[in-house]
C-alpha cells in the first residue's frame, strides 16, 4: 500500500475501511438481515426488530430519505437497504453510522473503487451473506465490474486468507514497524523488503 | 520465534533442491534468497507447496485483470487486519 500510494493516509483509510466493514458485519448478523440488495423475495420477515421507513421512522426520515437518494444512483435500487432501516429505531445511531459509511467508502486519497473492493474483501472474509451481496451489487452497479472481475476479486481473497494462515501457522513476526511511506519509496532505507514474489516473475 | 527453523539446503532431497532452483529461476532470485525467513522461506520445507503458491499468486495476487493492482494491495491490507495477521 505504502509503495503503490506513497502516503501514510492510504494505510489509514483501508484501516478505517476494515473496521467500518467489520462492525458492520456485526450488526447486519444481530439483526438476522437476509440480503436484500438486489431485492429478493427470501429478504422479508426475518429481522429481529420490525424494518422502519420514511413513514414510519419518525426523526430518522431524513436519513432514509438520503439514503434511498444514494440508493438510487449507486444501486441502481429504490428502496433503502433493510440494514438502514433496522437501525432507523436509533436516529443518532443511523445518521452517524450512516455519514461514516458516506464517509469510510467515498473517494479519499483512494478512490471509490479500491475502497469497496477491501469492504467485499472483509464482508467475504467474515463470511457475511449480507454484505457480501450489498457490496457486489455495488461494485456491479456503481463500478461496472462483471462476473469475471468479481472472480478475481474472490481469488484475490483466497490467495490473502492463505497466507495469512501460513503466517499464523508458522508464527511469523512482523518484518517492519512504524514504516512511512518514503521508507519503503524507491530509494527509501526499507525498499529492500518489497516481497519477491512482486519480483518479475515467469508464469511456468 | 517461528514454528520452524529455516530450512537448509543440505536438508532437502534432490527433488525438493530441484523444485527451489525452478522457483528461484522463475522468481529472479537465488536458492540461499528463497531460504531466508519470512512467507516464502517457511514454505521452503516443502518447495512443490511453495511452487503451488507461486501458481496461485500468480492466477490470483498477482494476476493482471480487471482490478487495479491497488484494489488488491487494499484488499490484501483489509482482509489481514481483519484477520490480526501481524505478519
Amino acid at each position: 500500500m505504502l509503495r503503490l500510494t506513497e502516503s501514510d493516509r492510504a494505510v489509514a483509510e483501508i484501516t478505517a475501511v476494515a473496521e467500518h466493514v467489520s462492525s458492520l458485519t456485526a450488526a447486519s448478523a444481530a439483526f438476522r438481515l437476509r440480503p436484500d440488495v438486489p431485492p429478493s423475495a427470501e429478504a422479508q420477515g426475518a429481522a429481529a426488530v420490525p424494518l422502519l421507513d420514511e413513514h414510519t421512522a419518525g426523526d430518522a426520515a431524513s436519513t432514509l430519505a438520503e439514503i434511498r437518494d444514494w440508493s438510487r444512483q449507486a444501486l441502481a435500487l429504490d428502496a433503502v437497504p433493510a440494514v438502514w432501516r433496522a437501525l432507523a429505531h436509533h436516529p443518532r445511531l443511523l445518521e452517524t453510522t450512516w455519514r461514516k459509511d458516506r464517509l469510510v467508502l467515498s473517494a479519499g486519497t483512494l478512490d471509490a473503487l479500491v475502497k469497496t473492493c477491501a469492504a467485499l474483501a472483509v464482508a467475504q472474509f467474515r463470511q457475511s451473506d449480507y454484505w457480501i451481496a450489498y457490496f457486489t451489487e455495488l461494485l456491479r452497479q456503481g463500478n461496472g465490474l462483471d462476473d469475471r472481475a468479481l472472480v478475481e476479486l474472490v481469488g484475490a481473497v483466497m490467495h490473502y486468507v492463505s497466507f495469512n494462515t501460513i503466517a499464523h501457522g508458522m508464527r511469523l513476526d512482523a518484518p517492519v514497524a512504524e514504516i512511512t511511506a518514503s521508507d519503503v519509496a524507491a530509494a527509501g532505507h526499507l525498499e529492500h523488503i518489497v516481497p519477491g514474489v512482486r519480483r518479475r516473475v515467469r508464469p511456468t | 520465534m517461528t514454528t520452524l527453523r529455516t530450512s537448509a539446503l543440505s536438508d532437502l532431497s534432490a527433488e525438493d533442491r530441484a523444485t527451489l532452483e525452478r522457483i528461484a529461476k522463475r522468481t529472479g532470485q537465488t536458492v540461499e534468497q528463497l531460504l531466508e525467513p519470512g512467507i516464502f522461506g517457511v514454505q521452503t520445507h516443502w518447495p512443490a507447496w511453495l511452487e503451488a503458491n507461486l501458481d496461485h499468486a500468480l492466477a490470483t495476487y498477482m494476476f493482471r485483470g480487471t482490478l487495479p493492482q491497488l484494489a488488491k494491495e487494499a484488499m490484501h491490507v483489509a482482509v489481514s487486519m481483519t484477520n490480526h495477521c501481524e505478519y
